[in-house]
């Protein structure tokens, strides 16, 4: 398997407070790869430093062959990281189908001009992309609800709303910042599932952050364990499990 | 179907005849002054709708939206008046002016855009005054502005021979020359409407309704900030300098004052008013808050005969209805007269 | 080189006033993060209330000192009033709502009072009566005069007052706690909305001691002064980074010896292509060049949140 992302030695620092130290893992095509923690250990930081929203104090990302130091977060989504938030950040004030369109701003061209003479090439153009937006909603679950403004939705359905926005972007890497917050049992089961099959049916490599260690344990092949801004171990699931310091750190007090 | 179509296309006719009868209804029934308010309100209307894509659409706070009105208007007036002996074409100069006002909201926005939305809103406001200031202060020592004097004896709107400030009452009786800018302000004002309309419905809208709504999560989307702020920002621009062209040759004259922040102000109210995002919204209220100032003179007038004198003046009371207006509308009604949908939640103080 | 040293002096002096109402903006901010656009305006108020008082007193045979004195005090309790009452009214209710939400009320607050000033004194100018001290003394080859005397000591006076009440009274421990977090002050049973009241009573106070020095300055007040003043002040307060209350006294006296040699140079600089006709334009040009340069202004922190 190739290396689709590479952490080499990032840290980040906020004034004097060490968030992240020295941290390096690489993330394998095609894997669901999870990222554990304690609050406080670093994962929310490791994630914005991804997705260009703070540039690391010191270290390089590597994408696809590409570095993407201090690149910001609409070049990020360009180069095909896509992600969702911890505390949904949807456009409340558009419909599920609009939302989904802002989604496909990366993979859409017209401009001004096209907005306003409303030519054969904007028309297409249009049309595709609504064809494309209502295939996603109904591939994350919501179709029926593609007219419905995302602040009405219910909270697993925007939750789905937002992962069907990152994949308009025809992402290879998703990231999902604790995707299942707020989620009953059962509705974390239908989240795996749907994470499952979305990585298959559209060839993601998929980085997930999520406090649920059970639901991380089923659904990921291979699990980064952050603590203290330091990288505590990577490997399967398996593994992790009898990791002393992760049993000692986290697991012994979660389970 | 065909039944509710046809009673749509008789709404529409129905309208369209009205339009094109009321300035001579006006003329005929309460005076030529008042074609003359209406020329007035659809130019305020153009420029509420060129501010309207700024605040209304990308959600960036422009108080000085007034000083790209009065570089269109200058533009105007310089290359049209005796000032430097300049007669320009109209085809010309309303354009150049529009380019000029456009390129200088991309000269203000560039660096500035990048700031908070509330730091927005100061920097404008202070780049609103500073253009007045130049404008009052560049007659020394090269005159180029008139100082505050203005810049009076500015050409009409004119195609060829054909100007828009004769009377044409030969060709057609009571063509006077409001009428004639009547129509030419409506048509530019439904195409502004138009070209505004279509923008709000593309892939260039929504990108502006996700800055508005979440810059984050617009930017992790793959918008790219700066550029659609600026794109907005140059846009309005362009649509307020057009309406200070044609503001220049309709009055004949400029001078800084018509340029003051309470007019940016007023320009904001008229959004706020008529539902924030809304096209027709913005036009109802852009026509409602010019016409009510001439209906608050006619009480002037009212004291003046009936009580022998004039104990408030409704000039001064003006702008106070319009600031109770402003507070008392984002407190009880934050979405405007007419709501915008995209809006009710992002004003009314958005807790999910 | 008196030239400069005067220029300097009253570039102190009116650096001083703008420090003073700069601390109003930089209050509310720190505390609510909301440009309170209304804060000109109460000082305009602060103004027409002393000298109304004043110039109402002045031939009643009452000793100088005193009618100034009842003059300012008026205007301190006049604004205190009318800084709560626009809290109450036209912020709180807004408190949760988007930041466009609060700032259209403000400008339209602005407005009212603008107006309501303008029914109630007219539309010219009002004169400061003629009861101030006319002296002055030379330093140097400059002269300060008695009235620039007085602000500058009222003004340091009230700087330093303000200072040790932030730093080391239990209100301003509260003030600092609510800053930095309403919720997490609730908490330790810090009534945030008591604590919000307070700081606009204490910055009006403020702006009507402010506009008050500066009617004497001038020796004028018009119902249009607040617009100007207050957008001085808030550059200062952004210069010296906008809720930082030293940052406020320092952006003030930079702003106002920028502003005093901007304007008593740049016809030389310029070859007289700009006169000091120019004057009001600097504090715009600072403003703009410290958003963009240092967003934090010169002492404030946290400047990745802004970019």
């Amino acid at each position: 398997m190739t290396e689709l992302l590479q952490i080499d030695h990032v840290s980040r620092n906020f004034g004097g407070v060490q968030a992240l130290t020295d941290v390096s893992f690489a993330i394998r095509q095609d894997e669901i790869f999870g990222l554990i923690g304690p609050n406080g250990a670093g994962k929310t930081t490791l994630f914005n430093v991804l997705t260009g929203v703070l540039p690391p104090s010191s270290g390089h990302i590597i994408f696809a062959g590409k570095p993407l130091d201090r690149q910001p977060p609409h070049r990020i989504l360009q180069l095909g990281i896509a992600r969702t938030f911890q505390n949904i950040r949807l456009f409340s004030g558009m419909t599920a189908l609009e939302n989904v369109l802002v989604g496909q701003h990366s993979c859409t061209r017209s401009g001004v001009i096209g907005a306003i003479l409303r030519n054969a090439a904007t028309r297409r153009e249009e049309a595709q992309a609504r064809r494309h937006a209502a295939e996603l909603l109904d591939q994350v679950g919501i179709s029926r609800h593609s007219n419905t403004l995302a602040a009405n939705l219910s909270y697993g359905d925007q939750r789905r709303l937002e992962i069907a926005r990152a994949l308009a972007s025809q992402p290879r890497l998703l990231a999902l910042d604790e995707p299942a917050a707020g989620m009953n049992p059962a509705e974390r089961e239908q989240l795996r599932e749907l994470i499952q099959q979305l990585r298959a049916g559209f060839n993601l490599t998929v980085l997930v952050i999520e406090h649920d260690v059970k639901l991380m344990m089923q659904l990921c092949q291979r699990i980064a364990v952050l603590d203290f801004g330091e990288l505590v171990t990577v490997d399967e699931p398996e593994r992790i499990r009898q990791h002393p310091r992760v049993i000692q750190a986290w697991l012994g007090t979660e389970t | 179907m065909s039944h509710s179509r046809r009673s749509a296309w008789s709404t529409y006719a129905a309208l369209a005849i009205g339009l094109l009868a009321l300035p001579f209804l006006l003329q005929a029934g309460i005076g030529r002054s008042w074609v003359r308010i209406i020329d007035m309100a659809l130019l305020y209307s153009m420029l509420a709708l060129g501010l309207n894509i700024v605040v209304g659409y990308a959600g960036l706070l422009d108080l000085g939206y007034i000083a790209f009105y009065a570089v269109g208007a200058y533009v105007y007036a310089l290359l049209d008046s005796p000032q430097f002996g300049l007669h320009w074409p109209l085809w010309a100069v309303l354009p150049i002016g529009a380019a000029c006002a456009g390129l200088s909201g991309v000269l203000l926005g560039a660096p500035t855009l990048r700031l908070r939305g509330d730091y927005l809103a100061i920097v404008t406001l202070g780049f609103g005054e500073i253009i007045r200031i130049f404008l009052n202060n560049l007659n020394e020592p090269v005159n180029i502005t008139n100082g505050p004097q203005g810049i009076c004896l500015i050409d009409s709107v004119h195609l060829g021979t054909f100007s828009f400030s004769h009377n044409h009452t030969t060709m057609l009786p009571g063509l006077t020359g409001p009428v004639q800018y009547y129509y030419l302000f409506l048509a530019l004002t439904l195409l502004v409407m138009f070209i505004a309309l279509r923008l709000q419905d593309s892939r260039v809208g929504r990108a502006w309704a996700a800055i508005r709504e979440d810059e984050l999560a617009a930017a992790a989307s793959g918008i790219h900030l700066r550029n659609f702020k600026l794109l907005a920002f140059a846009m309005g621009a362009t649509f307020g300098g057009l309406a200070g062209g044609l503001f220049a040759g309709f009055q004949g004259f400029v001078s800084p004052e018509s340029f003051n922040l309470m007019e940016s102000v007023m320009i904001l109210c008229m959004i706020v008013l008529g539902g924030m995002g809304n096209v027709y919204g913005v036009v109802l209220g852009a026509i409602t808050l010019t016409v009510l100032p001439e209906a608050l003179r006619m009480l002037g007038d009212w004291q003046l005969n009936h009580l022998g004198h004039v104990i408030v003046d409704p000039n001064d009371l003006r702008m106070l209805i319009f600031g109770l207006a402003l507070v008392a509308m984002m407190l009880i009604r934050p979405a405007g007269l007419i709501r915008s949908r995209r809006h009710q939640r992002e004003y009314a103080g958005d807790r999910p | 080189m008196d030239i400069l040293l005067q220029q300097l002096i009253n570039g102190l002096v009116l650096g001083s006033v703008y420090a003073l109402i700069a601390l109003g903006y930089t209050m509310v901010y720190g505390i609510l993060e909301l440009i309170n656009f209304a804060h000109g305006e109460i000082t305009m108020i602060g103004a027409m209330l002393a000298l109304a008082v004043i110039t109402h007193l002045a031939g009643s045979g009452l000793p100088v000192p005193i009618v100034l004195l009842a003059g300012l005090l008026t205007a301190m309790a006049g604004c205190s009033v009318l800084g709560y009452a626009i809290e109450r009214v036209a912020y709180r209710p807004l408190r949760h709502a988007p930041r466009l939400a609060p700032l259209i009320t403000a400008i339209g607050v602005s407005i009212v009072l603008q107006n309501l000033a303008m029914l109630i004194w007219g539309r010219e100018y009002i004169s400061f009566p003629p009861l101030l001290p006319q002296g002055w003394f030379d330093v140097h080859g400059a002269r300060v005069t008695d009235v620039q005397l007085i602000i500058l000591v009222t003004a340091g006076i009230l700087m330093l007052v303000l200072d040790n009440l932030v730093r080391r009274t239990s209100l301003g421990r509260a003030m600092r706690a609510t800053a930095q977090s309403p919720q997490l002050a609730g908490l330790m049973g810090i009534d945030a909305n008591h604590i919000i009241s307070l700081t606009f009573i204490l910055g009006s106070a403020l702006a009507a001691i402010g506009g008050f020095l500066v009617s004497a300055y001038y020796g004028l007040a018009h119902y249009y002064m607040g617009f100007l003043l207050g957008l001085k002040a808030f550059s200062a307060a952004v210069l010296g980074g906008i809720g930082n209350l030293r940052g406020a006294m320092l952006g003030g006296l930079l702003l106002g010896v920028i502003e005093s040699l901007g304007a008593g140079y740049i016809g030389s600089l310029t070859h007289g292509v700009f006169g000091s006709n120019y004057q009001d334009v600097f504090a715009f040009l600072v403003l703009i060049a410290v958003l963009i340069i240092r967003p934090a202004g010169l002492l404030g922190q946290n400047t990745a949140d802004r970019a």
